[in-house]
């Protein structure tokens, strides 16, 4: 999906597909992320996630993020904050 | 940013060198758990990686440079320029460069230095010694690193990446018009440097008991403050960042078109990367070379490498039209877009660790 704004397309999904797409980084059953959830609860977020994770939002939004913001990220809610503009619905 | 071309430029060929000792992912296991080593091995594409605790990046490179120098005939004292690559010197002085001109028997007339960059460093070298290179004359390209020996055992981010390796390039400027064109595109962002780092052990911060104290750290990763110290994160959005334009305005300079180069040969950092700038860039993936299952991160002898160990067939027969692109620790990063072949391109060439452990040699 994407959405007009300024000129620009935007690549936008929903909150429920950026969730099924971290189930598959970390290869978690369907339905294992969701909003507050704890990144700190998740052994398999680690550093190798972390990079998919960038791949994924450039790859599937165009979304370039803030690794400072990222590395303080504490929850699957402020891994939505990074790309908050791309997530709709 | 830098954008230059150069002409009347004739590569004649290229030789790397690594130790013989090879590190594979499966030894990993003793100190990650197995299911960490086959995630890592998976993503980054590197199954083994050559090592030594003995060799230095002069020893690899004398061995590539050796075999180069006999294998075009050249005349020692027809070598005009000496660029050594590395940041693994062999000293913190003199320059690496004025060892291996005395190792490799070159002549007086010859200018020799050392350049302390990494993953850009290759093209940069060319860069150098194509900018340098007067009508006749020679120059002689060296890099390599040895990166292995940076890193701590115990650190899962630069353990599992890093080989050995050293590399020569003889490079000539035509007398004639039978030269080639090379075409380069340089930048730096020095924010950047503290994402790839060895933090002590220079002027800086002078060698330690402190610094050489080895503590757990990010990630449950330990290492010291001389130890390699990698943010992968940080250098894998950099080069999302920086690569594709700079391939862009590269391929601008000579105005050519992603289907008519035969391969992309960027520096050999991890395959996830190479694999993910491709798609990025639409850049097909039987044009993107990668070449560090059996080597690992050779540093700036990585893209010797992949022209050593995936382009060989091809460049002793044909030419060639190549886009190199180097980019990481400084940041820093080049791009040269060159035709080559059919040049001199030697089997990798394996060193034996020496029989006894070499010293400084003091006056």
């Amino acid at each position: 999906m994407s959405r007009a704004e300024g000129g620009f397309t935007v690549t936008i999904m929903t909150h429920q597909e950026f969730y099924r797409l971290i189930d598959q980084l970390i290869e978690a059953e369907p339905g294992t992320i969701k909003g507050g959830v704890q990144l700190a609860d998740l052994p398999a977020w680690d550093s190798l996630v972390v990079v998919g994770f960038i791949a994924a939002m450039d790859k599937n939004l165009g979304a370039t993020i803030s690794i400072t913001k990222l590395v303080e990220a504490k929850s699957v809610d402020d891994l939505v904050q990074l790309v908050s503009s791309h997530i709709e619905g | 940013m830098p954008e230059i071309t150069i002409s009347g430029l004739k590569l004649h060929g290229v030789a790397c060198a690594t130790p013989k000792g090879t590190a594979d992912a499966g030894q990993l296991a003793k100190q990650f758990s197995e299911d960490a080593v086959q995630k890592i091995v998976k993503s980054t594409g590197i199954q083994r990686r050559r090592t030594s605790a003995i060799l230095c990046t002069s020893d690899l490179c004398h061995a590539a440079a050796e075999r180069l120098l006999n294998e075009l005939g050249w005349p020692r004292d027809s070598v005009t320029h000496l660029i050594f690559v590395s940041q693994s010197p062999d000293y913190v002085l003199p320059a690496t460069s004025c060892a291996l001109h005395s190792r490799l028997g070159l002549g007086k007339e010859c200018s020799a230095f050392d350049v302390n960059l990494g993953c850009s460093g290759y093209v940069y070298g060319l860069w150098l010694a194509a900018s340098l290179l007067q009508p006749g004359q020679r120059a002689l390209l060296l890099a390599g690193d040895t990166i292995s020996r940076t890193v701590s055992s115990q650190d899962r981010a630069t353990l599992p990446i890093f080989g050995d390796a050293g590399s020569a390039t003889a490079l000539e400027k035509s007398t004639e018009a039978e030269g080639r064109e090379m075409a380069f595109s340089l930048g730096t962002d020095g924010a950047g440097y503290k994402h790839i780092i060895i933090p002590a052990g220079g002027f800086r911060n002078p060698s330690s008991e402190l610094t050489r104290q080895t503590t757990v750290r990010e990630g449950g990763n330990a290492r010291s403050d001389e130890h390699l110290f990698m943010n992968g994160a940080e250098v894998f959005a950099f080069t999302l960042r920086e690569v594709p334009p700079l391939v862009e305005r590269t391929l601008n300079l000579v105005q050519w078109s992603t289907d008519s180069v035969d391969a992309f040969v960027f520096h050999q950092a991890n395959r996830f990367m190479l694999e993910h700038l491709a798609q990025k860039m639409e850049v097909p993936s039987d044009k993107l070379t990668i070449g560090l299952e059996n080597c690992g991160n050779t540093s700036s002898a990585s893209i010797p490498m992949a022209l050593t160990t995936q382009l060989a067939p091809r460049l002793r027969t044909e030419k060639l039209k190549l886009l190199l692109a180097g980019f990481g620790v400084g940041w820093s990063w080049a791009a040269a877009a060159v035709e080559l072949g059919p040049i001199c391109l030697p089997d990798l060439i394996e060193v034996e660790d020496p029989p006894t452990t070499q010293t400084t040699p003091t006056p």
